[in-house]
């Protein structure tokens, strides 16, 4: 909203002098980029191929421009003026020889020039047709490749009177192939009204399907200057014996290795082909300071064992109850840690990157919360109850117990190792998922709804290398702080009275977490957002009481509840007003709000048992 | 002077930023609310209420957490607070760099005698000296051999009244201009003048080589002649229109400029800019007489508010003319035009000491041509070279952010800090000038770039490019 005074937008600050406008970082492409300004055949931050876009410019035609031999047509849609001409798919292929149009707004049409295809490859003639304006094109087009055709001289070079005139011909042989012919039509457009690449006219994945993934053959087309990470493109060899080197060269045995030609046409035919690279891209190596490391195979697919239906529920099961003791694990770590819940106005140095610090630990321990949830999600899938339980050992080949640890530096240095990315199937807990995803894409047919069982494993993956990252991330937040300046010195026993009422509504907190968890696992789909919700405060309510008796220097315990609290009676009225009793206003506050919450939860979880 | 400083890697600073108010200026236009940052000396639009907002915060003391979480909640892209990047000038001290120029106080005589001269005559104190021309051709050896390779430099001519060494000149551009192509380096001139006794050759000599004149101008006729006595009784301000009309007739430099040094005595500005203007120079610009001889013609106390009245007198006619679309050479106007849009910080008021030095009569290296001669800013010799220790202490003495009151001062990197020269001498009385003079500047600023965008995007005027054109004050 604009204000009204300066028409400057509220809240916006712009810059106006060159320093300002330097410092002022932009994300992204500025507005007025558009699908048809890109630096020639990728777009500005190489979103897709323009090639790809311009493959139908032409009513009527598919034509292919990835080629070193001119443009080809490829397939005909039926529409345009190729029918009407006679010419069908038995015809094909047939490659372009010469395109005419308009190109810049201030030509007449008497000045369209034509552009001959002769001595261009694909890429040379996509650039002139992407250069086309909307109106009236016509292509010359003729069996055999565009480079070595005779371009525009079949008309003369008056391919603009066919154009002006309107007028489509074909010329066939006697034997009835097609010698010639002039396709005349209006150039098809590629944007809809809104400017925007028109849905209809691509399917998913075609403009992007020839665009930079090493394992996808643009990988060999684009240039060191053009590629998003540096592209090696002339190296020495590992040996550092021979230099000038082409990294893409196909032959990686010979010794000594082949030299490199200086002409592109030559050396494209010493290096891995398409098809080659998509298949062996793991051959080229890694290059540092402009030397190869040594050549490595692309890592072969984790081999393991296929895993039954049966198998993979069992160690989802006991994955369940290892992401409940991480989450407990990191909780109490963040407890563990001299920060207050929430970061005060004018909090110094020390207490900014301690709360940093516990805030990261925080963020993960949800992570393995939504962790417990997903790999609950995938049990029901396969047919399981919900599995609520707590790991005793954490790691299977460490044999790590299960046990609440402050956030010292030996125990975040633990936490790296176990979040550690590992790609070995069964290493470390983002292993074991790994083994999982690979029995679940590796026979998606044995399991139901093999898709999104693999779906969800991927994320919990995915997160785990994300989990290394943060960790290491609190690391930093630390460095240079002694364990005396960020730790709390926590109480294991403390003597009755508050600190003791408090421990006890946090078990009782705890107790009816679960339960409402176990609810909501169970109810799958069609928990709705109800339960969810409330299980959502029921976790606040707990992490709330947690950090009350942490700042008070009593260490959480987690214990964990022998029955569900509607079968062991709720005691948890009676703690709530002890602690209001014993508290401040503060506490006294909490307590009210937390017994409403627990009153409207324990009703859901009742109804639910009685329904 | 405009000399392109190179900055130095940036350590941590010794003590904490002083807080917003030593970073930010709020200020306003016929455009809205604006902001000044000091650290790239960056100006930006804000909306009305982040500026009451910054006013009112600014007025009270606050920690620098608070001015942290408030520029963060602004979005304010100050230093630390955004934590986005490091500041443009940290308080390391800038190295020593290669010379860009150097001045040659060629004749410390001068033919007027004029009170409020800090030269004094070209004596600078001292007994008149002039240089003899083995020094200079020496000097100018230095001046190349000191030299980034490929650099342009500046060969200064400073008096007493240069052109009382004519043939010294003569020689030295001579010498100056083969052996700056025998090394690689584009040579250009400047010389001070008063103009009285340029000759037909003098003339030529300036157009035929890449130079920069700069004319001491007091005034009207009566207003130059109550200041410039000419000796024998003749009137200096004659002398200097004989001398224009040699330049017209027989060659005229690449940049004529005038400068006014403004007494308590000075007349008021605005018809003393148009009379230089129409004169026919291409820049007239004026300087404060901080520091004379006569103690009756320094700028001191209320004289620095009538200045600065008369210099935003000036700058609102340059304003309103350059926003006509017509040419007003107003040099101060333009040059704080151009450098505010380019962002134009330094930790240094000048070039003296860092990349300029002048050289003295008897050969040895100053900081500057205001300094020869005060061993505080010695800087070594033609002969063994510039000391480079001194240059570096001096350098480290310099910094802006290690000097009170400046460090906590928000125009410090478009000010520096003061010339050398005069803080040695009287301190720092005109910072309130300088302050007012920048806070109009940076509404003026905006204003014109709303009228006449276009005004910044034309190349800035010669004599405002790199590397130092003037040497003069």
């Amino acid at each position: 909203m604009p204000d009204q005074d300066s028409g400057v937008p509220l809240g916006k600050i712009y810059p106006r002098n060159l320093t300002a406008r330097a410092d002022h970082v932009v994300r992204g492409n500025p507005a007025g980029s558009r699908p048809e300004s890109g630096v020639d055949n990728c777009y500005p931050g190489l979103e897709f191929d323009q090639r790809n876009l311009d493959k139908a410019f032409f009513p009527g035609l598919v034509v292919e421009f990835h080629r070193p031999d001119g443009a080809r047509i490829v397939a005909l849609t039926g529409g345009g003026p190729a029918p009407a001409q006679g010419l069908t798919a038995a015809d094909l292929p047939l490659d372009i020889w010469a395109v005419c149009g308009r190109t810049t707004v201030d030509q007449g049409e008497e000045a369209a020039p034509t552009i001959g295809c002769d001595d261009r490859n694909g890429l040379e003639v996509w650039r002139a047709v992407h250069d086309l304006l909307p109106g009236t094109v016509a292509l010359l087009i003729g069996p055999g490749p565009g480079i070595t055709s005779p371009g525009s001289d079949p008309v003369r070079g008056d391919l603009n009177g066919f154009r002006r005139r309107g007028t489509s011909i074909l010329q066939r042989a006697p034997d009835g192939s097609v010698q010639v012919g002039v396709l005349v039509a209006d150039r098809a457009r590629y944007l809809d009204d809104d400017g925007v690449i028109e849905p209809e006219a691509y399917e998913p994945g075609e403009l992007t399907r020839s665009l930079c993934a090493p394992w996808q053959y643009d990988f060999r087309d684009c240039g060191c200057f053009y590629w998003a990470a540096s592209k090696p493109d002339i190296v020495t060899s590992a040996d550092g014996l021979h230099a000038d080197l082409n990294f893409q060269r196909r032959d990686r045995v010979s010794d000594p290795p082949p030299k490199d030609g200086p002409r592109l046409a030559g050396r494209r035919e010493l290096e891995l082909d398409y098809h080659e690279l998509i298949a062996d891209w793991g051959v080229l190596p890694v290059v540092l300071n402009d030397r190869e490391g040594e050549s490595r195979p692309a890592p072969a697919h984790p081999g393991v064992e296929p895993l039954t239906p049966e198998q993979v529920a069992d160690e989802l099961a006991y994955l369940a109850t290892v992401e409940h003791a991480l989450c407990v694990q990191y909780l109490f770590a963040h407890y563990s840690l001299d920060a207050p819940m929430r970061l005060p106005a004018g909090a110094d140095s020390r207490t900014r990157r301690v709360y940093a610090a516990a805030q990261e630990i925080f963020g993960i321990a949800i992570d393995e919360m939504r962790h417990l949830r997903w790999a609950n999600e995938a049990l029901g899938v396969l047919g399981r109850a919900p599995v609520l339980g707590r790991a005793e050992t954490i790691h299977r080949q460490l044999r790590t117990p299960f046990s609440l640890q402050p956030l010292t530096p030996r125990q975040l240095d633990w936490f790296i190792e176990v979040e550690r990315p590992s790609q070995a199937s069964g290493g470390g807990i983002d292993g074991m998922y790994v083994r999982l995803h690979a029995a679940l894409t590796g026979d998606p047919d044995a399991f139901p709804e093999a898709d999104r069982l693999a779906h969800l494993i991927k994320l919990i993956i995915d997160e785990g290398a994300d989990h290394f990252r943060r960790f290491t991330a609190v690391k930093t937040h630390l460095a240079g702080l002694s364990e005396a300046e960020y730790l709390r010195r926590l109480d294991h026993k403390p003597a009755p009275g508050l600190d003791t009422s408090l421990l006890d509504l946090a078990d009782q907190n705890y107790a009816l977490l679960l339960d409402a968890l176990r609810a909501t696992f169970a109810l799958g789909d069609a928990a709705g957002g109800l339960l969810i919700e409330q299980s959502r405060r029921a976790m606040f309510n707990l992490h709330e009481t947690h950090h009350a008796l942490s700042a008070r220097g009593v260490a959480p315990r987690f214990t964990l509840p022998l029955d569900p609290v509607l079968e062991a009676g709720d005691s948890g009225t009676e703690l709530r007003r002890r602690v209001a009793e014993l508290g401040g206003p503060e506490q006294r506050e909490a307590m009210l709000r937390q017994e409403a919450d627990a009153q409207t939860l324990i009703a859901a979880l009742q109804d639910r048992a009685g329904g | 002077m405009t000399v392109f400083l190179r900055i130095g890697p940036r350590p941590e600073p010794a003590q904490g930023p002083p807080g917003l108010a030593a970073e930010l200026k709020v200020f306003r236009s016929a455009h809205g609310a604006h902001l000044f940052l000091a650290d790239g000396s960056r100006v930006y639009d804000v909306p009305p209420g982040v500026a009451d907002r910054l006013e009112g915060w600014l007025a009270g003391r606050h920690s620098s957490d608070d001015d942290a979480d408030l520029a963060r909640e602004l979005g304010l892209p100050v230093w630390e607070a955004a934590g986005a990047r490091p500041r443009y000038i940290g308080d390391a001290p800038m190295e020593a760099p290669p010379l860009t120029a150097l001045s040659l106080n060629v004749m410390q005589a001068c033919n007027l005698t004029c009170g409020h001269c800090y030269a004094d005559e070209g004596r600078f104190g001292g007994p008149a000296r002039a240089m003899p021309v083995a020094t200079a051709l020496a000097a100018v050896d230095r001046l190349l051999a000191e030299a980034a390779p490929g650099a342009d430099v500046v060969v200064g001519f400073m008096g007493g009244e240069p052109l009382l060494a004519r043939r010294l000149v003569h020689e030295v551009v001579r010498h100056a201009t083969a052996a700056g192509q025998a090394t690689g380096h584009r040579v250009r001139f400047a010389v001070t003048t008063n103009l009285t006794t340029v000759t037909e050759a003098d003339a030529r000599l300036f157009a035929e080589h890449p130079f920069t004149v700069s004319v001491s101008l007091d005034g009207d006729r009566a207003g130059h002649d109550a200041l410039r006595r000419a000796r024998g009784g003749a009137s200096a301000y004659d002398l200097m229109r004989d001398g224009l009309r040699v330049l017209e007739r027989h060659g005229r430099p690449r940049h004529l400029a005038a400068r006014v040094s403004v007494t308590p005595r000075t007349t008021r500005l605005l018809d003393l800019l148009e009379h230089g203007i129409g004169l026919g120079f291409d820049e007239v610009g004026f300087a404060a007489v901080v520091s004379a001889p006569d103690p009756a013609l320094e700028i001191a106390g209320d004289g620095f508010t009538r200045f600065l009245d008369g210099m935003i007198e000036c700058g609102e006619r340059a304003l309103a003319e350059l926003a006509a679309g017509r040419p007003y050479p107003f040099g101060n106007f333009q040059t704080a035009m151009h450098q505010l849009h380019r962002g134009t910080h330094r930790p240094y008021p000048c070039g003296a000491g860092a990349g300029y030095l002048s050289a003295s009569a008897g050969g040895d290296l100053y900081a500057c041509h205001r300094l020869v001669g005060d061993p505080a800013f010695a800087m070594g010799s033609v002969r063994d070279g510039p000391d480079q220790r001194a240059r570096r202490r001096h350098l480290e003495r310099g910094h802006v952010d290690r000097m009170e009151p400046c460090r906590g001062c928000w125009a410090r990197y478009l000010c520096g800090g003061g010339c050398y020269h005069e803080v040695s001498s009287r301190g720092r009385p005109g910072c309130d000038y300088i302050r007012g003079w920048l806070a109009f500047c940076l509404r003026a600023y905006v204003e014109l770039a709303q009228a006449v965008p276009g005004y910044f995007r034309q190349p800035p005027p010669a004599h405002l490019e790199s590397p130092p054109t003037t040497v003069g004050r």
